[in-house]
């Protein structure tokens, strides 16, 4: 089952939602982003690629979009264009280092908050926390729900050489960062009959660390796994 | 983008910084911060110290505020700053350092007045660096760009002081017991600095929403004062100290210990007539002053006529004759001889410029030592009219009274005589506008303080006190004596008391007794109290903290005003009427500005605490103690926003009851205490009943000048609320919450859902009940930052349903069943509409004719347009109303949190809370 986790990302009204884009020599016209929470990769290319329709839908027909393998292109489909980006922040999200120029399409180099599956993960089980509020006195017990939260946790192996990729987007997640994480290919909405789909997460907050493991502790080269414990938001 | 927009960010965290008054660091809970556009945070005039500061632990435990004494327990913080391998934070906090400069204030160093620059003398400035440098004075710091052996050019102060009016001001040789005297070229004074904690949100990659130290995305999350020296951490590598919040100020005195009067003479008399205490028998001085200079007398001839009227008015002034009066008059010190020669000098000057030859003269009685009026005409007999009782008349003092009517006949003789027992030293009189009166020679008091100008004095003892405000203080000394003193520009009888005739007899400038005492002291005549806490909290006596500067040197405490959130004052103020705030009140010994607000907020239900700001700064305002008020929820918690295991835990409900209310409404202020014998009890005695004897609370009304008659209407008023609010047991639960719960403070009303949760009405779960916090924890780092709130909930009952009015819409126009409301007839902020809803029933009438109202449902609301369920008939008038319905045609929602009229002829209520169901 393929599976990925996208870090949401945040775009926050003048802070970090503007950048300006040249197509064609025409001039550089600032773009600017809604503001809003970005629960996937996907979802934040899209709201660039309508930034820049805002602005140049009628000179070209902009393609942003998030490649299968986590980094992001944005693409004119004709001519050249320049983009400077206001916020590095929110460059370094969509997986770039630097302005781009000179070019009619550009790819990021980087997946910064995007972990995609290279090896199976397991053990992703579902439960239901209750919370429980009661006395237990002799030969008298009562016990109240008072709230309910639904649980996951996965076992994600990978290949020592994604070790960076991994903490990196653990590194969001332990910060509080909600994710999506996507249990399927599909991406059809998750349910409780069908335990594929997408799911929005965040990292349990009474779990504020996570272990590495080597699979083999004499042989460091292959793979090491690590349980995420999550929450449905 | 305010501070608080993203708290709802469960991506967004918060980073810390430190910033301490007078230093020139900012100490960083981790790296530079960078802005989003990748930009390091730039210093400024700052050095940063990164990763130093230890956030582990930043939270607001928040004060305890006692609902029965009204006081607060200042919040602490312990503050932890990590050490780096250059031992930085060993350096800055060294308070005892063995090297470095430091010299000795030799000359006055005033506030920073005007631009600059000031001169600092000191007894040598040669350890200091020779062109420019830094220089650290208490808690402020500055800079000289030159030098001279003895003083440096100051050029630039209060640096590092982002409250500003950090500014030190150094008397030399005065009385004042005025520190800092050593100046140095390194921070040596710890206690005392205020200290900032800043928290800025950073979005989940770290970079900060901000792009400068202190912007829009930043909050200073706890500020208060060093209380402890500086010292090393247990790990030898951190220093810490604990800071108390900035409400602890309130904890210092104000008022001073001023100098003592008197009206006797007595020291007076001993520097003339000589130490020995027999030859104080022999000096008789008088004090002529504005009371006493004046001599009526009017002339007739024969006839009847009046040939000289030098009465009233025109009386004689006996110290100037003819000659210009002075203005204000002058108080000469006399001895007997004096006083005679003047007399006959001045006197017979103006008489004889009309009628010549007649001559009055004042004597000494050869027997006995009294006093007598005598005159002579060798030719024309002139009926003499002496009214010893005439305003400012000399008579007064030396024992005359009445009248006194004689006609010359040739020969000498006396008018009037009085006894010498009669007579007195000095005479004041009840509407005398100038007192002399001396010093007391008293060791305990040789370090008291001059008085201050303007200021206020008691004079007199008792049921003879008088209170008097005075614009100056002069000496009057003259040849004759010295140690002589006058209160200038002085007003009588004030703050209840009567003005008096205060005379000094010879016996009490002689005896053990002396005459009437004179206690100095601060006073306010007429102001609003919560204005006086401002100037009493900040006046430095040089009248350069701003508008709140009021009081004279040593009075006030003096704080800066960046410490107080002055709008919070104006804004209570303003919802007071002037009878709940207005007090007069004298003040001669120091006192705890604490026990004055107390004392002054806690019976209007008020008090004073310290909170984050609208504008994000720790400062202390006026909160106000009121019910639950659906419509001011400023939080909606639920299990969204509750711990998940621990939501609500119930907590003690009984222990602030309070049974009965105690007032003494009539202020003594000479005395400066209550009186006892008025007082006024409010028992609630279904409380008593039901609960046995609990808390009374006693409320002395400090200054209040008001009549027993309305004493007892406002004080059976504020008693009412309060016996009414606090007589019953109350559901109180401490909730966790997430951090959305920040920005609630005390006295906040917050609506509540907790499911499941047992309640004493025998069932489960709160649903959309309010509660007001008596206590929040503010927990802004940790594994779990959030809230930790002590609620008191609102009783179920309907009847404790409050809102802050009657909901009430002026109807502009309509137009088929729509209609349109006036966005604010009846509300500041926000609109009317604000507080209805679809479905509320209202109904829709004409001023003064609420019998043909129209009833309807309210379908839609949109702007101030509102959609009813069906046109209404009446024609919208010059004042058309839309109210809600009676309470049994409205809707369960309407009911939950509303005002509502119950009786047909709709009658509002005269409570300040609101209206209640009836």
């Amino acid at each position: 089952m393929a599976q990925r986790i996208d870090i949401a990302y945040r775009v926050i009204e003048g802070v970090n939602d503007t950048f300006d884009v040249d197509y064609d020599g025409a001039g550089a016209l600032t773009c600017t982003v809604s503001p809003g929470l970005y629960m996937s990769s996907k979802a934040l290319a899209s709201a660039v690629q309508t930034a820049i329709d805002d602005q140049w839908s009628a000179s070209a027909s902009f393609e942003v979009g998030a490649i299968s393998d986590g980094t992001i292109s944005i693409d004119s489909t004709s001519a050249s264009f320049d983009l400077t980006w206001d916020a590095v922040s929110l460059r370094n999200w969509l997986g770039f280092s630097g302005n781009l120029s000179g070019s009619s399409v550009y790819t990021g180099s980087l997946q910064p908050g995007v972990l995609i599956e290279s090896l199976p993960w397991v053990d992703d089980a579902h439960g239901w926390l209750w919370s429980l509020k009661g006395i237990n006195q002799q030969h008298k017990v009562h016990i109240s729900k008072v709230s309910r939260r639904d649980l996951w946790s996965v076992r994600i192996f990978e290949t020592i050489g994604n070790i960076a990729q991994v903490r990196s987007v653990m590194g969001h997640l332990l910060r509080g960062t909600p994710a999506t994480w996507y249990r399927s290919a599909t991406l059809t909405a998750w349910s409780y009959s069908n335990w594929h789909g997408k799911l929005e997460v965040c990292i349990d907050p009474r779990r504020t660390s996570y272990d590495e493991a080597f699979e083999n502790p004499n042989n460091l080269q292959h793979t090491f796994s690590f349980d995420v414990h999550m929450v449905a938001i | 983008m305010g501070y608080k927009e993203h708290v709802n960010n469960p991506d967004m965290s918060l980073r810390f910084y430190v910033k301490i008054q007078g230093l020139p660091y900012i100490w960083l809970s981790g790296e530079v911060p960078i802005a989003q556009d990748g930009t390091p945070w730039l210093s400024g005039s700052y050095t940063l110290v990164p990763s130093s500061f230890d956030a582990s632990d930043v939270q607001d435990i928040g004060c305890n505020l006692s609902r029965i004494s009204g006081g607060a327990s200042p919040a602490s913080m312990l503050i932890r700053l990590v050490e780096d391998r250059a031992y930085t934070n060993g350096g800055i906090f060294a308070w005892d350092k063995q090297t470095g400069a430091l010299a000795n204030l030799a000359d006055d160093f005033p506030y920073e007045t005007g631009s600059g620059p000031w001169t600092m003398t000191v007894d040598s400035t040669a350890d200091f660096v020779a062109s420019s440098g830094t220089l650290y004075l208490g808690r402020e710091t500055m800079t000289y760009t030159s030098k001279t052996a003895t003083t440096f050019n100051v050029t630039a102060r209060t640096l590092y002081d982002p409250v500003g009016y950090g500014d030190t001001v150094y008397r030399h040789n005065s009385n004042l017991p005025s520190a800092p005297r050593v100046v140095a070229d390194h921070p040596r004074n710890f206690i005392g600095r205020y200290v900032q904690v800043y928290a800025h949100w950073v979005t989940a990659d770290g970079y900060a929403v901000d792009d400068a130290f202190d912007g829009d995305a930043s909050f200073e999350c706890f500020r208060g004062f060093i209380r402890e020296l500086p010292r090393a951490g247990s790990d030898w590598s951190s220093i810490e100290f604990e800071i108390e919040a900035i409400d602890s100020l309130l904890r210092t005195t104000v008022g001073a210990e001023l100098k003592q009067g008197n009206l006797s003479l007595e020291p007076l008399a001993k520097w003339a007539a000589g130490s020995s205490d027999t030859e104080i028998q022999q000096g008789k001085f008088f004090l002529v002053g504005g009371s006493s200079r004046k001599f009526h007398i009017i002339v007739r001839d024969t006839a009847g006529a009046v040939v000289l009227n030098a009465s009233g008015p025109n009386a004689i002034d006996i110290l100037t004759g003819t000659g210009t009066p002075d203005v204000p008059p002058v108080t000469e010190v006399l001895t007997e001889e004096q006083l005679f020669g003047a007399f006959f000098l001045n006197v017979n000057q103006v008489i004889q410029a009309t009628v010549s030859n007649l001559e009055i003269r004042l004597d000494r009685i050869f027997s006995g030592g009294g006093y007598e009026y005598s005159g002579l005409h060798t030719s024309i007999n002139y009926s003499i009219e002496i009214n010893h009782d005439g305003q400012d008349s000399v008579c007064s003092m030396l024992g005359f009274k009445g009248t006194s009517t004689s006609v010359t006949n040739g020969s000498f003789l006396i008018f009037a005589s009085v006894a010498a027992q009669d007579a007195s030293a000095s005479y004041v009189s009840a509407t005398a506008t100038s007192i002399p009166f001396t010093y007391v020679n008293d060791a305990d008091l040789m370090t008291a303080m001059a008085p201050i100008e303007p200021g206020f004095a008691v004079i007199g003892d008792d049921e003879e006190a008088e209170i008097v405000s005075y614009q100056s203080i002069s000496s009057i000394a003259t040849d004759v004596a010295s140690g002589l003193y006058q209160m200038n520009g002085v007003q009588r009888g004030l703050m209840g008391t009567t003005a008096k005739v205060h005379r000094t007899s010879f016996q009490d400038d002689q005896g053990s007794e002396g005459g009437a005492d004179v206690r100095f002291g601060v006073g306010v005549l007429n102001d609003s109290f919560l204005l006086t806490i401002l100037n009493l909290a900040q006046s430095t006596g040089d009248g350069n903290h701003g508008g709140y500067d009021l009081f004279g040197v040593g009075v006030g405490t003096p704080q800066a005003p960046g410490h107080f959130d002055s709008a919070s004052f104006l804004e209570a103020s303003s919802d007071m009427t002037p009878t709940e705030q207005t007090v007069s009140y004298f003040l001669s010994k120091p006192e705890q500005l604490s026990k004055l607000c107390r004392d002054w907020l806690n019976p209007v239900g008020r008090f004073m605490f310290p909170r984050v700001d609208s504008q994000g700064q720790y400062t202390i305002g006026v909160g106000r103690q009121k019910p639950a008020i659906a419509s001011q929820s400023v939080l909606s918690l639920d299990t969204t926003q509750m711990h998940w295991s621990d939501p609500a835990t119930y907590q003690r409900g009984t222990s602030n009851i309070v049974t009965g209310v105690t007032v003494y409404p009539v202020w003594d202020f000479a005395n400066e205490e209550s009186k006892d014998s008025v007082k006024v009890s409010v028992l609630n005695t279904d409380a008593e009943a039901e609960y046995g004897h609990r808390n009374v609370i006693e409320w002395n009304l400090r200054g209040y000048t008001i009549g027993p008659g309305q004493a007892l209407d406002l004080t059976k008023n504020w008693a009412s609320q309060l016996a009414q609010r606090h007589g019953r047991g109350k559901v109180v639960l401490r909730l966790t919450a997430d951090r959305r719960a920040w920005w609630a403070n005390i006295g906040d009303t917050i609506e509540l859902t907790v499911p499941e949760i047992p309640t004493p009405d025998g069932g489960r779960g709160l649903v959309t009940r309010y509660g007001v916090v008596e206590n929040i924890v503010k927990i802004y780092s940790g594994d779990e930052p959030g809230a930790i709130l002590t609620v008191v909930v609102e009783s179920s009952a309907l009847t404790d349903a409050f809102m802050p009015y009657a909901p009430s819409a002026k109807v502009v126009s309509k137009s088929g069943s729509d209609i349109v409301l006036a966005a604010n007839e009846y509300t500041e902020s926000g609109s009317d509409v604000d507080y209805f809803s679809a479905g509320d029933r209202v109904v829709i009438h004409n001023e003064g004719d609420y019998s043909t109202r129209e009833a309807r449902t309210i379908d839609a609301i949109s702007g101030n347009t509102v959609t009813l369920s069906s046109a209404v008939s009446l024609t919208v008038g010059s004042w058309t109303a839309m109210d809600f319905d009676d309470y049994a045609s409205a809707i369960t929602s309407q009911r939950g949190g509303a005002a509502f009229i119950s009786d047909s002829a709709h009658q509002l209520s005269t409570g300040d809370d609101g209206m209640r169901y009836t």
